[in-house]
């Protein structure tokens, strides 16, 4: 790594300087007046709620993007970017939250990608200098992985370790990390954490991303907080605390969690109730009950096994043993659309990939699974799915400019309101939510709380599973934890914390 | 809240039908007609309109099955191969075999339901790759076109079935009128059942078709079974046309059926387009084929010519829909999808 450590002092270089970066799109100001100072061996955090500007900022720093107005300066002389290789050449590497490595080639091409070694004048690649190249990165990184594997063999941790090997081969001063964290377990995710402090005592200029805030207080020197394209904020550590940050992104005091007075579990039967319930190398002997006006939270960190619980319970797959009683008839699907004749829907996470339908319209995204239900002889009848989605339109607050407007033009929340219209006008009885509130927006998320309640207090079982425990606590009556693939303990709400809803998912 | 007061107003089951955004090949067939008209006068003539519409029909009738194929983000290679062996199998029931003509051609369009739901049950139920399984039981069924007849035509058609592909009711040919029919169902069904929804759904997000509780699988097999049927229906027509079941019925029809639907609007990756669009685009490849020979260029510039509007039409379809995020690659040819 080139660049000398230098010791913390104001007087220092930065290594990377915007200052006053301004990009307009058609419609919408996505960065304004945007400062930003980087230095050498120092890690500073970029937060802010979705769509505040940190990717467009981004893909301004790695040269996607021209600014309108603004000077990049790179050791005090200004730069221009004119494509990614640009920004590359001056030392600058991005981590994307969506890792772009090739699945079928190896490891090692996959970090020399865009610098292979090459032999008999540029004809043939150097395998020789490929290997030796690699393993230094390799050694940089701390960690061993077979070269020789195809990288979608390797878990997403360690995909992406190859990501930051990459970047580091083709030596990068600067160093970009776009929610790394996201997708990795609590482990996995510290190392990584130890990882970019090591490069950092190295003399690498880190840009850290990310939404979890625990991270952000532990990893940086400085963060800079943005809001609807703008800096709003640039903290020091020791200045930093998560109410200050949260006031600073959301723009005005953190809502105080409105506690529902906890609703009488009543000696009534439960609506849905789970015994016992297996499915092999996924999840062992879950066993909970859910009745009507509750609402279940199911905590835990990603793999717990509780994706793949709530889609047994729909009729996506197969269970392996157990019991499933709903309403005190056993059931047992063999395809989601057994279950939501029965009354159960599911709003599963991932909405784009697996929730929305792009190219249709609002009216035909929420009323799908009941076409059937508003036709007479096969031919719909439009105009009971124009009153269908208006009652859902109105009741949720959805933004829309027409029934027809195409779903994918919709910001987040209004997609998930959507969807969630697409089940309530099924007349469901129990709605599964698989992390309702991923990638929307704060305010966003507050409205859908506020309508779970409400769908709550007017009867409805409802089970969320989030991996924000301050969601799962904000939002359930009783909260059940899991840990690979087992029941770990259920907790009232208002006996929970998040760190003993953490302790119970790690250990 | 600016939801309801500005909202258009509600579209009538037959605008759903006709009314979508084909301006841009309706505005191209309009262009063309001129300028073959100043040209050659005799474009313009009732007579010169019955050929042309005759021709596109048998085409046109493999292109709308092709286009449901499309619209659930598959592909067909074996359309041709079907039509050719439904219309061999068809003439000879009705030859040495006996069978009253059109109950022939009732059976010979089963039989193209049933291998269309072949490809069907492969596709879905063992998650095969279309292009590949349409690939190859479009060369069985084809082989097995040269296996019955050895190559030879398949003579002696009752005199009677010639009002399929030869007949006129009033002005118009019984093949266009057929066509028409097809197409208007087809249209129908594509826009206002829910089970042609349901086509553009899962064209669309297949994973998200089946968590809203669309049966994806049983859709497939209904849609290449439908793909199936009618290019049996065409190689029946055709047969009555040719007064022959001729071995090579269907062997050219292939890569018009994907043709039409592209000019018409439809996109390779699935879920967007329109059976009105097809007919339109079939309807100009027609009007470019005849065109060509009115104008007296050698007709060897056909293809050429068609390929290079096949080009424009799929970059105007890309710069339409550039920045939207939605690909064009069809959903045969994409990576799978990492998790």
């Amino acid at each position: 790594m080139p660049d000398p450590t230098l010791p913390t002092s104001d007087a220092r270089r930065p290594i990377l300087e915007l200052r006053g970066i301004r990009k307009a799109f058609p419609g919408v100001l996505a960065l304004d007046d945007v400062d930003l100072k980087v230095f050498p061996g120092a890690i500073h955090s970029l937060v802010g709620e979705n769509g505040a500007g940190k990717s467009t900022l981004i893909n301004v720093m790695v040269g996607l993007f021209k600014p309108d107005i603004g000077e990049i300066r790179i050791d005090d002389t200004p730069a221009r970017f004119n494509q990614p290789a640009d920004a590359r050449a001056f030392g600058i590497g991005l981590v994307p939250q969506e890792l772009n490595l090739i699945p079928h080639l190896t490891v090692m091409e996959n970090i020399l990608l865009g610098t292979t070694p090459l032999r008999f004048a540029n004809t043939a690649v150097d395998w020789h200098a490929m290997r030796a190249k690699a393993t230094k990165v390799l050694e940089l990184i701390g960690e061993e992985i077979d070269l020789d594997v195809e990288v979608s063999t390797l878990s997403v941790a360690y995909q992406q370790l190859v990501q930051i090997a990459r970047a580091l081969a083709q030596d990068a001063r600067i160093l970009i990390l776009d929610e790394p964290t996201a997708s990795l377990s609590i482990p996995e995710a510290d190392r990584l954490l130890a990882l970019i402090e090591q490069l950092r005592d190295k003399g690498c200029a880190v840009i850290y991303v990310s939404h979890r805030l625990p991270e952000v207080f532990r990893l940086s020197d400085q963060i800079t907080v943005m809001r609807n394209g703008r800096k709003v904020a640039l903290l020091d550590r020791a200045e930093a605390n998560e109410a200050v940050l949260v006031r600073h992104m959301i723009g005005r005091d953190a809502q105080q969690r409105e506690h529902r007075q906890a609703s009488v579990r009543s000696a009534s039967k439960p609506i849905l109730e789970v015994s016992g319930l297996t499915r092999v190398g996924e999840f062992e002997d879950i066993s909970f009950s859910l009745h009507r006006g509750e609402i279940l939270g199911i905590a835990g960190l990603i793999g717990a096994g509780r994706t793949e619980l709530a889609r047994c319970i729909f009729g996506d797959t197969r269970r392996s043993s157990g019991r499933v009683l709903l309403e005190g008839q056993p059931i047992e699907f063999r395809h989601p659309s057994e279950a939501i004749g029965q009354g159960i829907a599911y709003v599963p996470e991932e909405r784009k990939r697996l929730g929305i339908f792009p190219a249709l319209g609002v009216a035909e995204n929420m009323t799908l699974p009941i076409l059937s239900r508003l036709s007479r002889l096969f031919q719909i009848r439009w105009s009971r799915q124009r009153s269908v989605t208006d009652e859902f339109v109105g009741k949720f607050a959805i933004k829309i400019s027409s029934q027809d407007q195409l779903i994918r033009n919709l910001s987040g929340g209004n997609q998930q309101k959507v969807i969630l219209g697409r089940w309530l006008a099924t007349g469901c009885r129990v709605l599964l939510l698989d992390e309702p509130t991923r990638g929307i927006d704060v305010n966003a998320k507050f409205e859908i709380h506020r309508i779970l309640r409400e769908l709550a207090a007017s009867g409805l079982a409802i089970l969320v599973i989030s991996s924000e425990f301050e969601e799962v606590i904000g939002l359930a009556d009783q909260i059940i934890v899991m840990h690979e693939g087992r029941l770990k303990g259920c907790v009232p709400a208002s006996e929970a914390t998040q760190e003993k809803l953490l302790t119970m998912s790690v250990a | 809240m600016a939801t309801n007061n500005d909202r258009p107003p509600v579209k009538s089951v037959l605008s759903r039908v006709t009314g979508i955004k084909e301006s841009g090949i309706i505005l191209a067939i309009i262009l063309m007609g001129v300028v073959i008209t100043i040209a050659n006068p005799n474009f313009l003539t009732p007579y010169n309109f019955q050929i042309v519409a005759r021709q596109v029909s048998f085409i046109a009738i493999v292109a709308a099955g092709q286009t449901l194929v499309l619209l659930l983000g598959g592909i067909d290679l074996s359309v041709g191969a079907i039509a050719g062996l439904s219309a061999v199998l068809g003439a000879m029931m009705m030859t040495s075999g006996g069978v009253d003509p059109f109950v022939s051609t009732g059976l010979a369009v089963l039989f193209g339901l049933f291998c269309g739901s072949i490809n069907g049950l492969l596709i879905a139920k063992l998650k095969l790759n279309a292009f590949i399984v349409t690939l190859a039981t479009g060369e069985v069924f084809a082989g097995a076109i040269l296996v019955l007849t050895k190559g030879y035509a398949i003579n002696g058609i009752p005199e009677i079935f010639q009002v399929l592909g030869q007949g006129t009711i009033g002005p118009v040919p019984v093949p266009v009128a057929i066509m028409l029919l097809i197409f208007a169902i087809l249209a129908w069904v594509t826009t206002n059942t829910p089970f042609g929804r349901s086509v553009f759904a899962v064209g669309g997000n297949r994973e998200a078709s089946r968590f809203a509780g669309l049966h994806s699988e049983r859709i497939e097999v209904m849609v290449y079974a439908i793909a199936g049927g009618s290019a049996a229906l065409a190689g029946m027509m055709f047969v009555s046309r040719m007064n022959a079941g001729q071995p090579t019925i269907g062997a050219s029809w292939l890569m018009p059926s994907i043709t039409a639907a592209i000019i018409g609007g439809t996109s390779l990756s699935g879920g967007v387009g329109t059976i009105f669009g097809t007919l339109l685009g079939a309807l100009f490849m027609a009007l470019l084929g005849n065109g060509i020979v009115l104008m007296n260029v050698s007709s060897y510039w056909e293809r050429v010519i068609i390929g290079l509007f096949v080009l424009i039409a799929v970059i105007v379809d890309l710069i339409r829909r550039r920045g939207s995020g939605m690909s064009m690659l069809p959903r045969w040819l994409n990576f799978r999808k990492r998790s």
